[in-house]
């Protein structure tokens, strides 16, 4: 379970600094957000496209992050791999919110998308700080990849990946089962 | 609710984890976290083999104004302003008259106004935040059942059973904001109704509050409503009004 990105200098600074946090240390907070957040923000722009939101669910993230520091278990992951579940859960929460179809009309904002010229599935590949996923993605067929990529990083639903791939709905609904399932196996079998 | 299979709990899991399910599917499994240890512990484990992907996300630096809006949120809480003067007949003791309460009904604007002063400050336990919003709880018998407060500021909410207790064996009740303009109603959470209970809220609920028109408890299966939507039936429902300014 070890390898994952932030973790700098071997020892998990950011886990540190929750647990400052959880003990009330407005300081040790303000690190976190200053060593987090534009990942965070590049997370929730990508999941919701639109930089208001983005900004609503970061505020809501962190507000939630020093609420309830004092359940990050170190036992059950790293400091970024809770700090970033929950600013994920928190962007998808505000998207479940927000229709997709407002996107409408906002040409601006998706203009300010950092997409384009960086494409985070490509990076996903090369990830230096985390072999481990690269390694395992690459054992999955393209469209399996494809799929599980396209809703982590965009927070697609299956339909709306089915839509984009120009596929059938149970197509890509098998191939995201049998992704994670593949995925697990590698990751589970490469910690072991 | 029945309990999972394995493998239905393992697919939940994964699915969850990634971000695909979404709206009453998604609902669900938070509220099977809540009492599923092992649902639970499969979300865990997938967090933390799915977080090395945020690596390759593009950092994007945030604008100021999202730090200072955290800042306020985590400020130290301010002290709790001296208690306003409470009409010598309007004591605590009033809880416990029957007379009082008869007739009390759906807390209406006006007369749970009058009430504000009441109800908030003889409080036992000074809570850290300041109500902007009241709402008293009552039953089919009219009884006042819960008071519920909102600092909408903070985005917390206080639930406190005046009477009754949990909810029956296998189920739970789960606290609405009523909203005006025939929205529907939004979920704030599960209320154990035996002691005081401080529930956070996200932005939009917070934001919610200021225009909600009322609050309602409904009986739902243990873990909550499956659907995201009340559908049991409802309990206990009161008027929203503001509490101060």
């Amino acid at each position: 379970m070890d390898g994952q990105t932030g973790a700098k200098g071997g020892a998990d600074a950011l886990g540190a600094l929750l647990q400052a946090t959880a003990g009330g240390d407005r300081q040790a907070f303000a690190r976190l957000y200053d060593q987090t957040a534009p990942q965070l923000f590049g997370m929730a722009l990508g999941i919701l496209k639109r930089r208001d939101w983005a900004e609503e669910a970061l505020q809501d993230a962190y507000t939630r992050i020093w609420r309830s520091a004092h359940r990050y278990d170190a036992a059950k992951g790293t400091g970024i791999s809770w700090v970033v579940t929950i600013a994920r859960n928190t962007a998808l929460s505000t998207l479940m919110r927000r229709p997709r179809d407002e996107f409408a009309g906002n040409a601006d904002d998706m203009a300010q998308m950092p997409s384009g010229d960086y494409d985070p599935m490509q990076r996903a590949m090369q990830l230096s700080d985390a072999r481990q996923i690269s390694g395992c993605l690459e054992e999955l067929d393209g469209d399996q990849k494809r799929s599980i990529l396209l809703i982590y990083y965009e927070g697609l639903t299956q339909k709306e990946v089915a839509d984009r791939l120009s596929k059938p709905i149970g197509t890509v609904k098998s191939w995201v089962r049998r992704g994670l399932i593949r995925l697990k196996g590698c990751l589970d079998s490469a910690s072991a | 609710m029945r309990a999972l299979d394995a493998e239905t709990r393992s697919q939940l899991a994964a699915e969850y984890a990634l971000g695909t399910l979404r709206g009453p599917a998604r609902s669900r499994v938070e509220r099977l976290l809540e009492t599923d240890g092992t649902l639970r512990a499969e979300v865990d484990a997938w967090n933390a083999r799915l977080a090395p992907l945020a690596g390759a996300v593009k950092p994007v630096e945030p604008p100021a104004r999202v730090w200072l809006a955290v800042e306020r949120v985590i400020a130290p809480p301010r002290p709790v302003p001296a208690p306003v003067a409470v009409p010598p007949t309007r004591r605590p003791g009033l809880w416990q008259s029957l007379g009082f309460w008869r007739g009390f009904g759906l807390a209406t604007a006006g007369l749970a106004a009058a009430l504000v002063a009441v109800m908030v400050w003889p409080s036992p336990a000074p809570l850290p935040f300041q109500p902007t919003h009241v709402a008293i709880l009552a039953d089919e018998a009219k009884q006042p059942v819960l008071l519920v407060r909102a600092d909408a500021a903070l985005a917390e909410v206080s639930v406190e059973p005046l009477r009754r207790g949990p909810a029956p064996a296998g189920k739970s009740y789960e606290l609405w904001l009523l909203r005006a303009n025939n929205q529907p109603p939004l979920s704030i959470g599960l209320v154990q109704g035996t002691a005081t209970q401080l529930i956070a809220l996200d932005r939009f609920a917070a934001e919610s509050v200021r225009s909600a028109t009322g609050a309602a408890i409904s009986l739902e299966p243990q873990g909550g409503s499956p659907s995201g939507a009340p559908t049991g039936p409802v309990l206990f429902v009161g008027g929203i009004v503001t509490a101060q300014n």
